[in-house]
């Protein structure tokens, strides 16, 4: 490969996190400068003390900082950058940002403008879909009269047809924003008008429509790079089912359990719709698989994923970096071409857990608070994507995700061995995660056997039994250290050794292991010596 | 730093989920050492971070040490041992079941108490540990001690030697059982005294810095 030219002089990232990071790193390997944004809440934060230039943005709550598109775009311009990359969430999904973008004379690093506005609104992709003989869920493909007594005939019929349980879902929406699962007709009409409300207030748009809820499901999504000559290639796909409140735990490349014909098919599908679309650069198409082996379109992300960490191990593509260059109107580089040709044979596997500042026996209750101990896993086959270190602060005002622990080895049994490994070197104090999750799923027989669906946590995952035990431990662990600890020291230098202690002593020499037992245990001889004076000492 | 701490009464402790840490059901541990070993026994070896896995031992024969020696938990022998492993790592054997914990080191914790953040199976907390001793005088005071029997009036008298740091209440005032009286300052530790029963302030025979001997007339509730 020649020593091409960076992309671009300068790039702003206008994200934070460990997005953020993960993007300037991309930058600074091209030969680029990164540029950050911040919040008062990140003035001291992993990605602004890792760009090379940094500019505030405004206070702490989002709306007056991270999704200020003026004032990301002004920042850009008076940085001199040449480029914009979004990361995900923020702005990364709004046609208006990647407009102003274009508009100001930068480059977007993500689909064009037109491309985010026709496939953001679901329903428009829905009918994309359809237009393509791509199968999207079966329901509606057009806005569901709302608050309508004149209509309630006609969309009963229609969900008749669909069949019960299924889904309002925001035409806007993501997240679970705006939905409503509805099990009986007559919930229907208040779903209707509840769910069109909430989306309304979140997304400035009220249209829903009905979507059959498939149950049990697998959630698999396929990784879409696309070139501005009119190249899309899928870099193979994702598993994602481990959910809860539709936020994904755990991601894993490639899906386990699927056919290489099947891996084909559904690549295909996904291609056949981004092409549709006029897809340029990094998109994500979004699948539910049912029992039966049927492939339903769910929706298209045009962004980066967050867990697109586990498709650059297996496919051994950087996306970001592709990304860049793509944004630059470079055409797809032979690596993806070739990547994409062996998307259907993955020779490797990969998982990540997202860590998150959440309490898994609270209902994964938010925690924000500041980092204590910070100890993430390394060794074969482990990469960290994180933007935090010991001392730092997790702001209340953001995503809570802290880091993203990812693994990957030869075969799928390996990557869980190694995740189980990973997840037993992670020390994170001062604040719960979601760690003792994850360290369940990589212990979990379920797990193991490929026995994936969205439902999968509420299935195996009892926190409050599993936090019961870890209390009983740790209350355990700290009393029997205190009743060691402090006889030691009191002890230390006036008790004469007893006979018992004296033969342990004389023991001690053939390895340095049985020499570190009989020494703790000669501690322990000491601090029996001391508890009997104890005894003495301390008034009953 | 190491002033602060309260020390501890090895012979016997209390464990509990700091406040605010907890849900509000979880257990109190009562912790107490081992009686004198009895026996000798090979020792268990290996730190691994096995995460609670068991493994059978690995260990040679011989090289006999002191036995496995069980120490008590609410008063039932339990056999669980705890091995320092360094920078705070601890390895907890329950039984030849292992699991890595991390402790964090002490710090003062609510009212005398000692505090540390525990970090174990994922999960984390912070604990409080308190000497049994204490904790149960400190209950005992806090229950008061009633002088004399039903319906006429009731001496409140020390428990516990100590100094009076605060009186609530004054002749007069209505109370209501569980009501804070007075606190006493008795092993560097604040202690309340509640009302035994609702009633009604009818002498008060200490004041805010008066130390106090076992015996000594505190309050008398009509």
């Amino acid at each position: 490969m020649t020593v091409a030219a960076p992309p671009f002089r300068r790039v702003l990232i206008a994200n934070r996190g460990e997005i953020a990071v993960r993007i300037i790193r991309a930058c600074h390997e091209l030969g680029m400068e990164a540029v950050a944004v911040y919040s008062d809440a990140d003035a001291e934060a992993a990605h602004v003390r890792l760009a090379d230039a940094a500019v505030r943005l405004g206070p702490p709550p989002p709306a007056e900082s991270y999704l200020r598109i003026d004032a990301v775009v002004r920042a850009a311009l008076d940085m001199g950058a040449q480029a914009v990359h979004p990361g995900y969430g923020f702005l990364a999904e709004r046609a208006a940002f990647a407009r102003a973008v274009e508009d100001a004379g930068l480059a977007f690093v993500g689909p064009a403008s037109a491309t985010i506005e026709a496939l953001g609104d679901k329903l428009n992709a829905r009918r994309l879909a359809a237009g393509v003989d791509v199968p999207s869920v079966p329901g509606t493909l057009e806005p569901a009269p709302v608050d309508r007594p004149d209509q309630v005939a006609d969309i009963l019929a229609t969900a008749e047809r669909i069949g019960f349980p299924l889904l309002v879902k925001a035409a806007a929406g993501g997240g679970g924003r705006g939905m409503r699962r509805v099990t009986r007709a007559e919930d229907l009409p208040a779903a209707l008008v509840s769910g069109s409300r909430e989306a309304e207030s979140a997304f400035g748009d009220g249209s829903v429509y009905l979507e059959r809820e498939i149950l049990p499901a697998r959630h698999i999504e396929v990784q879409l790079l696309g070139d501005a000559q009119g190249t899309v290639v899928a870099l193979g796909e994702r598993d994602c089912s481990l959910q809860r409140r539709h936020q994904k735990l755990v991601e894993e490349a490639p899906a386990p359990g699927l056919s290489e014909a099947q891996r084909r098919h559904l690549h295909g599908l996904a291609i056949r719709l981004a092409q549709a679309a006029g897809l340029r650069n990094a998109a994500t198409c979004e699948f539910l698989h049912d029992p039966a082996g049927d492939f339903w379109f769910l929706e298209v992300n045009t962004r980066l994923q967050v867990e697109h960490g586990v498709t650059e191990l297996v496919a051994g593509v950087d996306i970001v970096r592709e990304q860049l260059r793509i944004a630059a109107g470079e055409p797809l580089s032979p690596a993806v071409i070739a990547a994409g040709e062996r998307a259907a044979i993955p020779s490797t596997h990969a998982i990540e857990v997202r860590l998150s500042a959440e309490d898994p026996a609270r209902a994964f209750a938010p925690t924000p608070g500041r980092v204590g101990r910070w100890v993430m896993p390394s060794g074969p086959g482990v990469r960290v994507d994180t933007g935090i270190e010991a001392g730092d602060r997790v702001p209340p005002e953001y995503d809570n995700l802290i880091a993203k622990l990812m693994v990957q080895a030869h075969d799928r049994d390996a990557a869980i061995d190694r995740l189980a490994r990973a997840l037993d070197e992670t020390e994170v104090g001062g604040m719960q995660t979601t760690l003792p999750f994850h360290r369940l799923v990589a212990r979990s027989a379920a797990f193991r056997r490929g026995e994936l669906s969205t439902g999968w946590v509420d299935e195996h995952w009892d926190g409050e039994a599993a936090r019961a035990e870890a209390v009983r431990k740790a209350l355990l662990a700290a009393g029997l250290e205190a009743i060691g600890e402090d006889a030691e020291a009191r002890g230390r230098g006036t008790a004469p050794p007893t006979p018992a202690t004296t033969a342990t002593t004389a023991a001690t020499a053939a390895t340095a292991t049985a020499a570190t037992a009989a020494s703790a245990e000669r501690g322990n001889g000491w601090r029996h010596g001391s508890r009997a004076r104890g005894v003495d000492r301390w008034p009953s | 730093m190491a002033e602060l701490i309260a020390p501890i009464d090895p012979r016997a402790v209390r464990v509990r989920l700091a406040a605010g840490s907890g849900l509000g059901d979880e257990p109190v541990l009562m912790i107490a050492p081992p009686p004198e070993p009895l026996r000798m026994t090979n020792p268990s070896v290996g730190r691994g971070p096995l995460g609670g896995a068991s493994l059978p031992s690995a260990d040679p024969p011989g090289e006999p040490v002191l036995a496995q020696r069980h120490p008590s938990v609410d008063g039932a022998p339990v056999e669980a041992s705890i091995h320092a492993a360094g920078r705070g790592r601890h390895v907890l054997d329950e039984a030849g079941r292992r699991t890595r914990v991390v402790l964090e080191p002490p710090g003062p914790g609510e009212g005398g108490t000692r505090r540390r953040e525990v970090l174990v199976d994922g999960f984390r907390f912070e604990v409080e540990i308190e000497s049994e001793r204490i904790a149960a005088l400190r209950e005992r005071a806090s229950r008061g001690r009633a002088s004399s029997a039903h319906g006429g009036p009731l001496q409140v008298t020390a428990i516990i030697p100590g100094k009076v740091v605060a009186v609530s209440v004054a002749p007069g005032d209505a109370v209501a059982a569980g009501q804070q009286l007075l606190v006493v300052e008795a092993m560097k530790m604040q202690n309340e005294l509640r009302a035994p029963r609702d009633g009604t302030i009818e002498r008060v025979g200490v004041a805010p810095g008066v130390n106090i001997e076992v015996g000594d007339l505190l309050v008398v509730i009509s």
